[in-house]
């Protein structure tokens, strides 16, 4: 009966350790798309994209410029929301930049290309700005690489079925291994 | 001294031996592996599309999940029990292995549980630990804030495959013909198809509330879409005198209890037969 119950508890474990790989192999993958790919043009103002990134996701900008300033910011909701609803003056922009409450990862001028990683899910603004009063044109083109799954929790899940799934298993892989080594 | 019967231990339950061989057949390694793999892996594949889905409510959300977590291995789930059930039940009956398996000492009753537990809810077993999985990883919030959608959305998606399941059943202990069995079974699953779907549309065109009754009796997922108003279920729904008609949510639990009061009386319908008229030959 032993042996039996052994035998189930194995093939129900080696069910949960498929399980986890299961779910492991799926946080591995990605799935880049587009945002927004745009020609424009600013003058004494700025130009706004407001984008919300999930978990474990990043974003692939590619901005070029005749010598506009570029930032990537994140914040609040409501605050990044803002940027993209008033009326794109740079008195609006400074103040938000010098209030501290978003977060500046990239400040570039003229042209930027990379990726930006998010390891939680985030608010983020991705701004133009021209000071001049000349006219300037501008290219953006932004994609998203998101992951299929949320990846801490899809990792932790598989984990929790691993480690179930080895603890049930080992009475059975070490009854065959003992009776391997005996024969 | 040898006495007869002394040399191996003797078997204490034959239900449960049944039940090992059953599963030694059409679950052997590595088949329940490869399974659960594709039912964990294929759901959680599409997992942007379930939250890229606009609803209005979170309930509505939570009942879209775990609907198109079950509809996306619907099918698999669907062959292995047209294979387990309409082509091996019956095709065991034709072979004679079930006269074998009458000489045991076991009863009948117990007999069909063990083909019931192997052809139906062990599949049901899959699709259950798929949504529960995939749920888990995508929504656990939502699961969390309202476990008893994430209940009657579970049982009632679960119902609609049991419903099928148990026809298939009994039309293969009355068949006994693999053959015939699959292409009963076959068709069975496009006429219960066809026949929501077409209850659907002459509920809409007639505005009949019966209709919609017997509508959401047979597929009480959509009844809770519908109360939840979940994008797109309640197209349609409407009644005489151009009034929508949304069901309560005791209306939808209803449906779910007269769901299962349906499977149960075929199930028991199986049993009957299966203990009085069934011969196995």
């Amino acid at each position: 009966m032993m042996e039996r119950l052994s035998y189930v508890m194995g093939r129900l474990g080696l069910m949960a350790l498929l399980m986890a790989l299961a779910i492991f192999s799926i946080s591995l993958l990605e799935f880049p798309h587009l945002i927004s790919s745009q020609w424009g043009e600013v003058q004494s103002g700025y130009s706004c994209l407001v984008i919300f990134v999930e978990e474990g996701g990043s974003l692939i900008v590619n901005i070029e410029s005749d010598g506009l300033e570029i930032y990537i910011l994140k914040g609040e909701r409501d605050l990044i929301m803002n940027l993209s609803a008033r009326t794109f003056n740079l008195t609006f922009l400074d103040e938000v930049l010098s209030s501290g409450d978003v977060e500046v990862l990239v400040n570039a001028t003229g042209n930027y290309k990379g990726e930006v990683y998010f390891r939680e899910a985030s608010y983020v603004a991705v701004v133009v700005a021209n000071r001049l009063a000349e006219l300037k044109g501008f290219h953006l083109d932004v994609r998203e690489r998101t992951k299929l799954v949320p990846t801490f929790r899809a990792r932790y899940t598989a984990a929790i079925f691993a480690l179930a799934g080895s603890l049930m298993l080992a009475p059975e892989a070490y009854r065959r291994i003992s009776q391997a080594m005996r024969a | 001294m040898m006495v007869l019967g002394e040399g191996k231990p003797r078997r204490r339950w034959p239900t449960l031996e049944i039940l090992a061989m059953e599963f030694s057949t059409a679950y052997r390694f590595p088949i329940p592996e490869v399974l659960i793999f594709l039912y964990v892996f294929f759901p959680l594949f599409f997992s942007h599309v379930a939250r890229a889905i606009p609803v209005s409510t979170e309930e509505a959300s939570l009942l879209l999940v775990i609907s198109l977590s079950q509809g996306v291995m619907g099918l698999i789930t669907l062959i292995l029990i047209l294979r387990n059930v309409a082509y091996g039940l019956a095709n065991e009956i034709k072979k004679g292995l079930m006269q074998t398996y009458l000489t045991y000492p076991v009863g009948r009753g117990r007999l069909l549980l063990v083909k019931l537990i192997s052809g139906i809810l062990v599949p049901i077993g899959f699709v259950a630990t798929s949504v529960l999985v995939f749920t888990a990883i995508n929504f656990p919030e939502l699961a969390l804030k309202y476990p008893h959608v994430l209940v009657v959305g579970l049982a009632s998606s679960l119902g609609e495959i049991l419903l099928l399941g148990s026809i298939m059943f009994l039309s293969a202990i009355i068949i006994k013909r693999g053959g015939t069995s699959l292409a009963v079974g076959i068709a069975l699953m496009f006429i219960l198809q066809i026949a929501d779907l077409a209850l659907s549309i002459t509920a809409s065109i007639t505005g009949w509330e019966g209709l919609w009754h017997i509508r959401y009796l047979l597929g009480p997922s959509l009844a809770f879409l519908t109360y939840y108003q979940a994008p797109g279920a309640q197209a349609g729904v409407v009644v005489s005198d151009g009034e929508t008609f949304v069901p309560e949510f005791w209306e939808c639990m209803g449906y779910l209890v007269g769901h299962y009061a349906l499977i149960i009386a075929i199930c028991l319908a199986s049993l009957i037969y299966f203990m009085r008229r069934f011969e196995p030959t």
